[in-house]
This record gives structure tokens, C-alpha cells and sequence, in this order.
């Protein structure tokens, strides 16, 4: 119970200021673009648009979500709730792929879903956001203002959403294979159609979410130490 | 004038505290090499690997386009989150009591940052363009492109409450860029519909240029942009007093 209204709370957070319109107003924009895109290369680039921005959503809002928790001191009413860590991030990682899953789907329901793998799509957009929403947190947690979020998560979003396009040149080894952001782009492109997948790939993910889910959850408690002057 | 010079030490500090001077030199500068090194190289790529001709050569234009913004846009969004960020901790409040007052607030947090982005665009478009494109077609499609930003900064600050709405803001002003690709891609006259968006006439100089559209087209971007700037700057105010 005490974690559903903690979801709720943050979906509200979220409503409030204007994540869902704005998101209303980025898929009709995508899928106007995918539409108006000849058959031949509309779903590779729906699948890049489907990675780059719902599935990595999370990314840089939970940068401002953070930031601004901090700036209002809301933080310091959560701790002293019973809510415990963990519920503190699983509201907010599965509140944000609520939004991320929504838009991906929309985007390909509305663009023709044809031979397309719709499990491997939600999956894919599911455990893309919530690994994409931990690396906000890990970041997030760390700074003070919102230019040093985005130094900080520019660079590490780089690095971790680059190697994904080496698939597109044809340059595949087990490190791609296993790396986050490459299972997360083949989940995608599999829900698009494009190419099979290996559903023990997601289980990799699986592990790769749980590795920086502990990362958080360390970051956290420490935000939450230097906030009680500990 | 003392107001001025100490409003705008304040600004730079906050720039320079976060390292953010960092990412806004050297991030345009990077796209520019990216630009300019890996599109030839992914155009040679995708004809060898597929059998196809020249695919992204006839779209250089857009991309020479996009990078006469990347630059504005960058030092804008940081503007901006300046912004916000003074806005949320109630430094602002205390600004526009001093001497600078709000016009002099403006200058110094988007009207000079914009200036400083007018010769960063410059040195990027003059050396990592990939079109050859001439002297005066940079210097239009910079000058376009800094009342874009100007207008997408005062949108940003005028309507978001908070940081948290001020990132949302700045995600949507990424689709205004539809309009960038408008000209390159609508060739029958449904194009003016984006009309009312600066970015469609940023493209829309870049595409006429050397035809007499041209000179229209960059009145028409100034017109549209200077529209947008005063809607949102008198709403900024609205906002603060």
C-alpha cells in the first residue's frame, strides 16, 4: 500500500509539472515524423528514436525531480517517513518507465505495428528506463545544480548510449553483446521488427539493473546521511 | 554600468564553479569535428556497405544548418538553467532591486551569453561547415539563429515554475526543430504552414539562398523570432512582478 501511493505521489509529481502533456506533444511530433518517413527506413529510425528518448527519458528527469526534492527540502519529510530506500527508487524508476512504455508503444502502434515483437518492445522500453532512471539517480544525487547534472550525465549518457549504433556498421562481439545500452537497443529494434532476440540477453540486463540499482541505493543513503548532517 | 559588470561576474562565476565554461566551448566545437569528420565518412560508409549513392551529400545543407545552431542553442540551455536555478533559490528577486533592474537582468544572463555565442558559432561554422558555404550565408543563418535561441530562453524561463518544468520546457522546444527540417523535405506550399515556427526559416534561408527568397526569407525568420521574444519577454516580467 505504502508503496503504490509512493507511486501515485510521484506520478501526480510528474503530472503536475507537465511531464505527461509534454510527452503528449513529443509523440505526436515523433509519429508525425515517422509517418511523413518513406516504409524503407522508417523503422530503423524508429528504432533510435524509441532508444534515444523514451527509453532514456528518465535520464534527465530524474535530474530536475532530484534536484529540485533537494532545493525543497522534500527529501528531508520522505526520510522521516517509514518509506524505506529501495520503495524511494522503485517509485521513481517505475513511475518514469510508466511514461517511457506509454510513448514507445504510441509511437509504434500509431506508425504501424506489423512484424514486430510487442513483448520484446516493452521489455525493451521497460528495463531501458529504469536502467537509464538509475544512472540519472546515481548523478542526480551527487550535485547541487542542474549545469552540474548535466556536465555529469552528458558525458556518462554518451559513453553508454554510443556503442548500441556500432550494431548499424555491422560491428558485434560479446562485449556489445553484453554491454546495457546495446541489449536495451536489440530489445527495441526486436520490438520494431528489425532483428530476432535472445530473450537471455535480458536477463543479463536484468543483472546489469540489479549492479546499478546497489550503486543508487549507496548513493542515496549517502545523500540521505549528508542531509541529516551525519 | 558597475551593476552590469558585477551581474555578469555573478553569472560567470556560476558558469565557471560547475565547469560548465567546459562543456560550452568545447561541446560546439566537438560537433562541429563530428560534423565535419564522421558524416563523410558515415556518407561513404552507407554507399559502400548498402550500394546506394550519395545519401546524407544532398542533406549536408541541413546539417551545416544544425550546427549554425548547436552552438547558441548549447550557451542558451545553460542561460537558462541559470535561470531557473536563481529563480528557484530567490536570487532573482534580490537582482531586480539592484541597479540592473530587469532589462539589465536580461542583458546579462541571455543577451550577452548570445553575443558571446554569435563568435563561438563563428569560429565552428567557418571551420567545420561541410557545404563551403559563403561568408554571408553563415553570418545570416548565425543571426537567425540567435533570435531562435533568444526566443526558446524566454520561453523556457517565462513558462516553467521550477528546474523541474524548465527541463520539461526545454525537451519540448526540441520539437520546434521539426521546422529545421521542413524546407529540406516539403517542397509544395503546405511548407509556410511551419511558418510561425523560427526554425522552419532557418532552413528556409539556407535552402533559398542565392534565390530571391532569400533575403524575404531571413526578414520573415527575424519578424517570427522577434514576435516570440516579445510575447515571452513580457511574460517573464508578468512572471516576476
Amino acid at each position: 500500500m505504502r508503496m503504490l501511493n509512493s507511486i501515485r505521489n510521484d506520478m501526480k509529481f510528474q503530472q503536475k509539472y507537465g511531464f505527461y502533456i509534454v510527452y503528449m506533444i513529443i509523440t505526436l511530433s515523433y509519429i508525425g515524423i515517422l509517418l511523413f518517413l518513406p516504409n524503407s527506413i522508417r523503422d530503423v529510425v524508429k528504432g533510435i528514436i524509441l532508444f534515444s528518448d523514451p527509453a532514456a527519458l528518465g535520464m534527465f528527469f530524474m535530474g530536475a525531480i532530484i534536484l529540485f526534492e533537494k532545493s525543497e527540502r522534500v527529501l528531508d519529510s520522505i526520510f522521516v517517513s517509514p518509506i524505506k530506500v529501495d520503495e524511494y527508487i522503485l517509485s521513481k524508476v517505475f513511475s518514469l518507465s510508466l511514461i517511457s512504455t506509454t510513448v514507445g508503444l504510441a509511437v509504434v502502434l500509431a506508425t504501424k505495428f506489423t512484424t514486430g515483437n510487442l513483448v520484446s518492445l516493452i521489455i525493451g522500453l521497460m528495463l531501458g528506463s529504469i536502467f537509464f532512471s538509475l544512472i540519472g539517480l546515481i548523478v542526480a544525487v551527487r550535485v547541487n545544480s542542474l549545469n552540474r547534472f548535466m556536465l555529469g550525465i552528458i558525458p556518462l549518457g554518451t559513453i553508454i548510449s554510443f556503442p548500441p549504433f556500432l550494431l548499424f556498421f555491422d560491428i558485434n562481439n560479446f562485449i556489445l553483446e553484453i554491454f546495457p545500452s546495446v541489449i536495451i537497443m536489440k530489445l527495441i529494434l526486436a520490438g520494431v521488427g528489425i532483428v530476432e532476440i535472445n530473450y537471455v540477453y535480458s536477463v543479463v540486463l536484468i543483472g546489469w539493473i540489479f549492479i546499478f540499482w546497489l550503486w543508487a541505493r549507496r548513493n542515496v543513503i549517502k545523500m540521505i546521511k549528508s542531509l541529516s548532517g551525519i | 554600468m558597475r551593476a552590469y559588470v558585477a551581474s555578469l561576474k555573478f553569472g560567470y562565476r556560476q558558469i565557471t564553479r560547475d565547469n560548465m565554461l567546459l562543456l560550452m566551448i568545447f561541446g560546439p566545437i566537438l560537433c562541429g569535428v563530428i560534423f565535419k569528420y564522421g558524416i563523410p565518412i558515415l556518407e561513404e560508409y552507407i554507399s559502400e556497405r548498402y550500394g546506394l549513392g550519395k545519401v546524407l551529400v544532398p542533406y549536408y545543407l541541413l546539417f551545416d544548418t544544425l550546427l549554425s545552431y548547436i552552438a547558441l542553442n548549447l550557451i542558451c540551455t545553460v542561460s537558462s538553467f541559470i535561470i531557473l536555478e536563481e529563480h528557484d533559490d530567490d536570487v532573482a528577486a534580490y537582482l531586480f532591486v539592484t541597479p540592473i533592474g530587469y532589462s539589465g537582468y536580461i542583458f546579462t544572463r541571455i543577451i550577452t551569453p548570445i553575443i558571446i555565442a554569435f563568435f563561438l558559432s563563428l569560429v565552428v561554422m567557418l571551420f567545420f561547415n561541410l557545404s563551403e558555404l559563403s561568408f554571408p550565408l553563415i553570418l545570416s543563418l548565425i543571426f537567425l539563429s540567435m533570435l531562435y535561441s533568444a526566443a526558446v530562453t524566454l520561453f523556457t524561463v517565462s513558462k516553467a515554475k521550477n528546474k523541474v518544468e524548465g527541463l520539461a520546457l526545454t525537451k519540448l522546444s526540441g520539437v520546434v526543430f521539426v521546422g529545421l527540417l521542413v524546407p529540406f523535405f516539403v517542397n509544395t506550399n503546405i511548407q509556410f504552414l511551419f511558418g510561425v515556427l523560427p526554425s522552419f526559416w532557418l532552413a528556409k534561408a539556407s535552402v533559398s539562398y542565392g534565390t530571391s527568397f532569400f533575403i524575404p526569407s531571413i526578414l520573415l525568420g527575424a519578424i517570427c523570432s522577434a514576435f516570440w521574444i516579445l510575447i515571452f519577454y513580457n511574460k517573464f516580467k508578468n512572471k516576476l512582478f
